[in-house]
């Protein structure tokens, strides 16, 4: 036996004897949760919605909708313009590419 | 049927001898031996009550614990995966010992004191598992405390073990060879001699002192430090779950001290086995009685003060250790 095989066939050994030996250990015990201390408020008077779970997402997010906010929304319609004129000239680009490689009819 | 004789032979040896159950009963010996010792030297009794002169004090906490007392946990920890992985780690720790040729029934292989190194492993990892396991600030920072200082004594204790492998049996890296070689320096020259002698102490200061941090005694014991994080790792585990946390802390102890008493003084056997079993036990005794006196003569260090000795003494001694090694 090489030593490689020898690892395997002890690895494979005590991963099947630990589960043999932690069946009667785990089922027979008893096994009592005790809730979190929250003051002396009950758990139940706190919920997550399923809302909250995007907080990391919106996190993420948020910057970008400061961004669009602080410049779009500022009343002066130059200020979108100027942000959505190389999105706009970008879209013109990529028509003219188009239009080159299929040819002007449709 | 080669194979399944195979398999039942390399079962016995896990579950029986010299595996769980002969290092489970030298563990709790062991704690018992460990825990008389140091109430003599702090004037106290000690265990004293079950059985003679207390020794199955050890073996009714942990069966109390195993069989009788309720497993109670907080709401979000996940308390059966915990006790899989404890028991996981006790059993990679029996099945490391069927290494050990301390009967016929021994495995052997070319470097397989590395397969030594890796199934150990699994009982560290375990460890700082429980701690982690766990939503409690106590036990969580008893996990990171050990799982930090494991990433400096892990390497300290196996290159210091691979050092002395390296100087018992050099052409093998076999455990079963170092540990079954009766003489100590077989050197050509006189030179070679003094070069294995110094390898070997050098790596035998190393492996002590990263095993005191192992096997969290003083002054390493900072991951369940009782008065400063309410005992770490272990504070809210109860019931089954710190019943095996407790067996699988001593069959570490047992094994790697085992092991190492072995490695330090191969006395040649007296009986006609590889390793004998009575001077083994005899040398066990005498290395844990230093161990001892030397953790609890001294106090406990501060985290950052624990890994800089760590990383400046035992990791510097095997790397050195190492290269002396493989040089002669």
């Amino acid at each position: 036996m090489d030593a490689l095989s020898m690892a395997t066939v002890l690895t494979t050994i005590s991963i099947l004897l630990a589960l043999v030996l932690w069946l009667p250990i785990s089922l027979k015990a008893r096994i009592r949760k005790t809730e979190i201390y929250l003051s002396g408020e009950p758990q139940s008077m706190f919920s997550v919605s399923i809302t909250e779970v995007s907080w990391a997402v919106r996190r993420v997010f948020e910057r970008i909708y400061k961004v669009l906010v602080s410049h779009v929304q500022t009343g002066v319609f130059n200020d979108w313009f100027a942000l959505s004129l190389p999105y706009l000239l970008m879209l013109i680009l990529l028509l003219v590419i188009v239009v080159a490689i299929r040819g002007g009819g449709v | 049927m080669e194979l399944l004789v195979e398999f039942f032979r390399l079962v016995f040896t896990t579950l029986v001898y010299p595996g769980l159950f002969f290092l489970a009963v030298l563990g709790l010996i062991s704690q018992w031996y460990r825990r008389k010792l140091v109430a003599r030297l702090q004037n106290r009794v000690g265990p004293k009550y079950v059985g003679p002169a207390g020794i199955l004090q050890p073996f009714a906490d942990v069966y109390k614990l195993l069989f009788v007392k309720e497993l109670v946990t907080g709401a979000y920890t996940p308390a059966r995966l915990i006790l899989y992985i404890i028991t996981l780690g006790i059993v990679a720790l029996s099945a490391s010992s069927a290494l050990l040729p301390l009967t016929p029934l021994y495995i052997k292989a070319d470097y397989d004191a590395l397969v030594f190194i890796y199934l150990t492993l699994y009982a560290s990892i375990a460890v700082s598992l429980i701690g982690l396991g766990s939503v409690s600030p106590y036990p969580s920072l008893g996990g990171v405390r050990y799982a930090t200082m494991l990433l400096v004594f892990e390497p300290a204790v196996a290159i210091s073990l691979l050092s002395m492998v390296k100087v018992l049996a050099p052409s093998t890296l076999s455990l079963a060879d170092a540990l079954g070689s009766p003489n100590i320096l077989r050197a050509q020259q006189p030179l070679q001699g003094v070069f294995q002698l110094a390898t070997l102490v050098l790596a035998a200061l190393s492996f002590s002192m990263a095993l005191l941090s192992k096997m969290m005694m003083k002054p390493f014991d900072i991951p369940e430090a009782e008065t400063e994080i309410a005992g770490g790792y272990l504070a809210e585990l109860s019931g089954p779950a710190l019943g095996l946390s407790i067996l699988l802390h001593e069959v570490e102890i047992s094994l790697y001290i085992f092991v190492f008493s072995n490695l330090l003084v191969p006395i040649p056997p007296v009986l006609p086995e590889p390793l004998s079993i009575v001077t083994s036990l005899l040398k066990y005794f005498a290395v844990l009685t230093i161990l001892t006196l030397v953790a609890y003569s001294m106090g406990r260090l501060k985290p950052d003060q624990a890994l800089r000795t760590l990383i400046k003494v035992p990791l510097l001694l095997s790397i050195i250790s190492l290269a002396l090694a493989f040089t002669i």
